[in-house]
C-alpha cells in the first residue's frame, strides 16, 4: 500500500501532517512522509503553518483543567425517558435516609464541615450514589467530583486545587479567571463545575475561596503553591477572604 | 505500508474483533495525551470552528476522550484515534446547533489544510446539506473523503472496515447527493 499516507490529490492529509509533528509517526511512514515533503513544497508550508499553531493557552498548565466538565455533575437530561420515575427515587432515597447533594434539601449529611464562619466547601463524588467526600477521604483515578458552597455573604469565588505534586490547578471557574460572582445562601449551593480525577496518586487538596472585591486565579494559585512548597497551613490565602478546603487522598484503583 | 487500524467508533469494538483484554494497552494517561496531541486535536477542530469557539470544543473533545479512552485498544495511532474522536464530536455539534449553514465554509480553511474540491457537484451537495442529514458513519466518511481528500485506502483504514464498504458507502452518498442535487 505505497504511498498511502498521501491523499487522493497526491499531497498529505491532514492527518498525516498531524501525526508527524505529533512524532506519532511509524518509521516506514515517516519515510514517506519526509519523501514526499522534500519534493512538494506545498506540503512544506502546509506543515510550517501546522507548527506555528499552538494551543490557545500555550502549554496545558496543569492536568486536571482538562478533566473538567462545565456541566453540574448529576442531574439528569430531561429527555430520559426514566424520569418519570425521579420522584419515586427522591422518595426512596429519603425514606432510606440519604439525602444526595442535588436534592432540594441541603440537611448537613455526615462529614460536613464548617470552618470558620463564612465559607463552606463540600465535595462531593459523582454516584450512583453520589457521596459526600470527607477530609482524608480516598478518591481514586477517573473519579468525578463536584462541589457545593454555603456563603455567609455575597462576594467573589473561587475553587481550586493542589495536587501531590503542588502544581495548582482550577476548578471553579474552569480555567484561570477571575472569581465569579457568588451569592450568600442559608444552604449549600451546587457549583456548576466538576473534576475528574487524573492518574496523579497522593495528597489532593481542593480550596474554595471567596473575597469581597474580585481577584484572579494567580493571586491565589501562587498563594497556594507557595504554602504547600513550604508546607505551611492553608489558613488565610488572601487577606481579608475566607476560604475553606477538604484534603483528599488519591489512591490507586478502586477494587 | 498500511496506517494502522482504527476499529469502529470510539466507545464501541467491532464485532469479532479481539477482546479488549487480550491487546489493550497500558491505562491511557489522557493529560500526557493532552499535552502531547492537544495541539493535532485543536488544528482539526479548527477545521470546523472558529478559534474562539474552537477552544471550548477542545475541552469537549478530551472529556469525550474521559469517557470513551477505555475503548482504545491501540489498534492505531493515538493521533488517529483522537482525530475521529474530535471530527465525530465538531459532526454532532455542528448538527446539535442546527445551524442552517454550509459545513466548514464560514471560518474559511486554514492554511496547513488541503482544499476542498469544489469543483465537484456531490462534495459541494454534501458539504451545503447532506451531512446534515446522513447517519455518522456516512457522514463521517462524506467528511473524511470530501473534507480532508482521503483515498478509499485510508478511510478504510482509519474507520476499520473494509475497502469494499468505504466504496458502497461513498456510491451511496452519490446517489444521495444526486437525489438531493435533482430535489433543488
Amino acid at each position: 500500500m505505497e504511498g498511502e499516507w498521501l491523499g487522493r490529490d497526491g499531497h498529505l492529509v491532514d492527518l498525516m501532517i498531524d501525526r508527524l509533528l505529533c512524532d506519532d509517526l511509524t518509521p516506514d511512514e515517516r519515510t514517506g512522509v519526509e519523501a514526499h515533503l522534500a519534493d512538494c513544497s506545498g506540503c512544506r508550508a502546509r506543515l510550517a503553518s501546522a507548527r506555528d499553531v499552538t494551543m490557545p493557552w500555550g502549554e496545558l498548565p496543569v492536568l486536571e483543567p482538562l478533566h473538567r466538565d462545565a456541566r453540574p455533575p448529576l442531574p439528569e437530561p430531561a429527555n430520559r425517558p426514566w424520569r418519570w420515575m425521579l420522584p419515586l427515587v427522591v422518595a426512596a432515597a429519603v425514606l432510606f435516609g440519604f439525602v444526595g447533594p442535588w436534592s432540594i434539601s441541603s440537611n448537613d449529611a455526615p462529614g460536613m464541615r464548617l470552618k470558620g464562619t463564612g465559607l463552606l466547601l463540600e465535595v462531593w463524588r459523582s454516584g450512583p450514589p453520589p457521596s459526600l467526600v470527607g477530609p482524608g477521604d480516598e478518591v481514586h483515578p477517573g473519579d468525578r467530583v463536584g462541589f457545593r458552597v454555603r456563603a455567609g455573604a455575597d462576594g467573589y469565588l473561587l475553587i481550586l486545587g493542589v495536587d501531590e505534586s503542588g502544581r495548582a490547578y482550577p476548578c471553579h471557574p474552569s480555567r484561570p479567571a477571575e472569581a465569579v460572582p457568588h451569592q450568600a445562601s442559608g444552604a449549600a449551593m451546587t457549583v456548576k463545575a466538576a473534576i475528574v480525577m487524573d492518574a496523579l496518586l497522593g495528597t489532593e487538596q481542593i480550596v474554595a475561596v471567596q473575597c469581597a472585591a474580585p481577584f484572579h486565579y494567580t493571586e491565589v494559585s501562587s498563594a497556594l503553591e507557595a504554602a504547600v512548597e513550604s508546607d505551611q497551613p492553608l489558613s488565610s490565602l488572601l487577606d481579608g477572604c475566607v476560604q475553606d478546603e477538604v484534603v483528599l487522598t488519591k489512591v490507586g484503583k478502586r477494587h | 505500508m498500511p496506517m494502522m487500524q482504527c476499529y469502529g467508533r470510539p466507545g464501541t469494538r467491532p464485532s469479532g474483533s479481539v477482546p479488549m483484554s487480550s491487546n489493550r494497552p497500558a491505562a491511557v494517561d489522557v493529560g500526557a495525551w493532552y499535552r502531547r496531541y492537544g495541539p493535532a486535536v485543536y488544528r482539526r477542530i479548527l477545521r470546523f470552528y472558529g478559534r474562539q469557539e474552537a477552544e471550548e470544543v477542545l475541552q469537549e473533545v478530551f472529556l469525550r476522550v474521559l469517557r470513551v479512552v477505555h475503548s482504545y485498544r491501540g489498534d492505531c495511532s493515538p493521533v488517529t484515534w483522537l482525530y475521529q474522536v474530535a471530527t465525530r464530536h465538531c459532526l454532532n455539534r455542528l448538527r446539535d446547533a442546527r445551524r442552517r449553514r454550509e459545513l466548514l465554509l464560514e471560518f474559511g480553511r486554514p492554511d496547513w489544510s488541503r482544499e476542498i474540491d469544489r469543483t465537484d457537484p456531490d462534495a459541494r451537495i454534501f458539504l451545503s446539506q447532506l451531512w446534515r442529514d446522513l447517519d455518522e458513519e456516512l457522514a463521517m466518511i462524506g467528511v473524511y473523503y470530501f473534507v480532508d481528500g482521503m483515498s478509499h485506502g485510508q478511510i478504510a483504514e482509519v474507520l476499520g472496515v473494509s475497502r469494499r464498504t468505504v466504496g458502497n458507502r461513498l456510491a451511496r452518498l452519490r446517489e444521495l447527493a444526486e437525489q438531493a442535487a435533482e430535489t433543488t
